[in-house]
């Protein structure tokens, strides 16, 4: 290209010219609309439950409010929107955007707290039907936090939110999101937050895990593995359990930070995950369920770390899935919806999804967490769809355009 | 299109990850240090087709007198030029692919290198999650080792360099690399076509650095080092050399404007005043041993043996051109 191809620029061979403007195209129009796979974040969010109303963060930056019974939407979306600097090489001329949400709503009382991509927590007044059009508080007041927030918000019973954030740092603020004490893992955490009465467990990308006083936020202990840690950990009785991706789940002591078992145990197991701990595990009668993106459910002893059963999904398992009653709803990222009975560890394909548009049928995606209330789960899909499931028979009771409103 | 995926993937963008991953296990998690060695391996896997471009400009370079001459020829016939050009290039073995081949093939190791640096790195959760298709199941590291740390010296390798020392870098490098291959021609038109080349490169390459990551910019700064040391051993300085001349000084314009002596000024002043000039070795070989009676390619004339033969030469030729007028 460059060893002076200079027939290549005379007469009839002017190719050399015609290539590198060619080049120049394609890279300047694949860098700027991220078709080269560049990270353009877009966001996966849940959502909370009350009696009557369901609200869930759409792809886009929307906080919307829909009726739980037939997933008409109430009120005007609340929209995040953020400051971008303008792009190099003209690929954005900069101003506002739309907010990925990553971080699920979360109600208490009446106020709905989310955590945006852009690093700013956000809380709207939620008067039982719909959101203020703007926020009541905002965490930090001024500006944003170094990082991203990708992990759920976790509140206590005092209504103080805890979350970390890509800065490394996690956070503990009060109702109304002053605040309260911050502590620096000095590594980026995607993980939410697991808390009991005098403990917060959150895991971060250098492989540890760390117990934090939630009182002030001072270390209690930390846990190093072998890879890092994005699943939450789930806290059961007198132990905290995570996977990681280094393909091992654990079992620690919550007290002392002590290793309990770990699965598996040995290198030479023969059953061995294939994949990341990516997906928040659940605990139920004596059982952990670790989802793993190899596509499989790993049922252990809480106790011994011995497998009790194993669920081949089919496809890789980054959506976290949600308990309602004795059943764990878990899906695929194929679209795959299945109900887990941990009572006898049978499980049941309920439904698998389907976006049909006109004469047309798209394979949806599920990544974001499921979330559920009074036997209907609902599932948020890659194509901005919200589905409402019933969890018994797996009937779809109504499917929403988040994007377009369209049922 | 899907499957053209699973063909890139498969045959491109996962190789790249896991090396990445696996070389950054071994480089102490240092992942600018990781690119810089890829780029080395990435360069001694692609060696022999430099070396064959190389070959291929050097002969596109040696086919210039005879284009040129051809051109003069089939000034009026551009089928017939452009013909001619294609008969010379495949008799001489030369082809223009062998110009843009190592371009072409590095496009998609950018791109892939690029799509690399953006999941390791894990910039965004999307492309992250979408690393752990790629992973070999069978390499527990590659599990374990992402995300791979993003700082390297003052950069974030996810992101475009804020303090545009990368872009600059980019520039300045590629711009050396370009002008060590550039050669001087006499023809205005090849001049202002390859001043255009030299420096449209290097500023394209720049702006794309002020906008992709850094990692990718490094790669880049790497890759060119390389090709200037490459090319420093194949072809010395080249055009470069003319940048770095130190320019003359007033002491040496006067000396170079002083009388030469007497003697040489006598002999210059002999060819001056002839049409042909001739190569003076040649002129000594034909005086020493009086054997010389090699034929001009162009006349099928011999050379006149003496100063006093080329006046005379000289001579009927101008009162041939004047008869012409």
């Amino acid at each position: 290209m460059k060893t002076g191809c200079r027939g290549l620029l005379h007469g009839r061979h002017r190719i050399l010219p015609l290539a590198i403007i060619l080049l120049a195209v394609i890279l300047t129009a694949a860098g700027c609309s991220g078709a080269l796979g560049r990270g353009v974040a877009q966001g996966w969010a849940g959502g909370a439950v009350t009696d009557d109303t369901v609200i869930v963060g759409s792809r886009g930056g929307k906080i919307i409010v829909l009726n739980a019974e037939d997933g008409t939407i109430q009120g005007d979306p609340v929209v995040l929107v953020t400051q971008v600097p303008s792009g190099g090489f003209g690929c954005s001329a900069g101003g506002s955007a739309g907010v990925a949400i990553y971080s699920s709503p979360v109600i208490r009382d009446d106020l709905v707290y989310v955590g945006g991509y852009n690093g700013k927590v956000y809380a709207f007044l939620f008067d039982g039907e719909s959101l203020s059009a703007e926020s009541e508080y905002d965490f930090p007041r001024e500006g944003y936090l170094g990082g991203s927030i990708v992990g759920e918000l976790a509140i206590d019973q005092e209504d103080r939110v805890y979350f970390g954030s890509s800065d490394g740092k996690v956070y503990a603020v009060d109702a109304t999101l002053r605040s309260i004490w911050e502590y620096d893992t000095g590594d980026e955490i995607w993980s939410s937050p697991a808390i009991t009465d005098d403990t917060l467990f959150i895991g971060n990308f250098g492989k540890k895990l760390y117990a934090l006083d939630i009182a002030d936020g001072s270390e209690r202990w930390q846990f190093e593995t072998k890879g890092a840690i994005i699943a939450a950990p789930v806290v059961y009785e007198d132990k905290v359990y995570f996977g990681t991706f280094g393909r091992r789940f654990y079992a620690a002591d919550t007290a002392t930070g002590e290793e309990v078992w770990r699965f598996p145990a040995t290198d030479s197991d023969e059953v061995k995950p294939r994949n990341w701990f990516w997906a928040n595990p659940l605990a139920s009668n004596g059982t952990i369920y670790a989802p793993n993106l190899d596509g499989k459910v790993y049922a252990l002893d809480a106790d011994t770390g011995a497998l009790v059963a194993e669920f081949d999904l089919g496809g890789p398992i980054s959506s976290s899935p949600v308990m309602v009653g004795e059943l764990i709803i878990v899906a695929t990222e194929n679209g795959d919806v299945y109900s887990l009975n941990t009572t006898d560890n049978h499980k049941t394909l309920l439904v698998h999804l389907e976006d049909v548009v006109g004469e047309k049928v798209y394979e949806e995606t599920v990544q974001a967490p499921l979330f559920a209330g009074d036997g209907v789960v609902y599932v948020h899909t890659l194509r901005d769809n919200l589905y409402a499931i019933n969890v018994q028979t797996g009937e779809v009771l109504w499917k929403k355009s988040l994007t377009s409103g369209d049922s | 299109m899907e499957v053209i995926g699973q063909i890139w993937d498969t045959v491109l963008l996962s190789p790249m990850i896991n090396v990445l991953v696996v070389l950054s296990h071994y480089l102490f998690n240092n992942f600018g240090l990781t690119i810089i060695v890829l780029t080395f391996i990435i360069h001694g896997a692609m060696f022999p087709l430099t070396r064959r471009q190389m070959k291929a400009s050097k002969g596109m370079q040696e086919l210039q007198p005879k284009i040129a001459e051809l051109r003069k020829k089939y000034a009026r016939d551009k089928q017939k030029l452009a013909q001619e050009q294609m008969a010379l290039m495949k008799q001489s073995g030369v082809s223009p692919a062998g110009c843009l081949l190592p371009m072409l093939i590095q496009m998609p190791i950018w791109i892939a290198l690029y799509q690399s640096i953006i999941r390791v790195l894990a910039v965004v959760p999307e492309d992250f999650l979408k690393l752990s298709h790629h992973l070999y199941t069978p390499w527990s590291t590659v599990f374990s080792q992402v995300p791979l740390e993003s700082s390297f010296l003052w950069l974030d390798l996810a992101r475009a360099d804020s303090l545009l020392i990368m872009p600059i870098l980019v520039g300045v490098t590629m711009w050396m690399s370009q002008k060590m291959v550039t050669p001087e021609s006499a023809d205005p038109n090849q001049q202002a076509q390859g001043r255009m080349m030299l420096w449209m490169m290097p500023i394209m390459f720049g702006f794309f650095a002020m906008s992709f990551p850094s990692g990718l910019a490094l790669y880049w700064v790497a890759s060119n080092i390389i090709r200037i040391v490459m090319q420093y051993f194949i072809g010395g300085w080249g055009g470069l050399a003319t940048v770095f001349r130190p320019r003359q000084t007033e002491a040496d314009q006067k000396a170079q404007r002083r009388p030469a002596p007497v003697e040489k000024k006598q002999k210059i002043e002999k060819v001056v005043d002839a049409d042909i000039v001739i190569p003076r070795e040649s002129t000594e070989e034909g005086t020493d041993n009086g054997t010389s009676r090699d034929k001009r390619p162009d006349s099928g004339r011999s050379y006149p043996d003496s100063i006093e033969a080329i006046k005379r030469q000289s001579r009927r030729s101008k009162s041939k051109r004047r008869k012409r007028r």
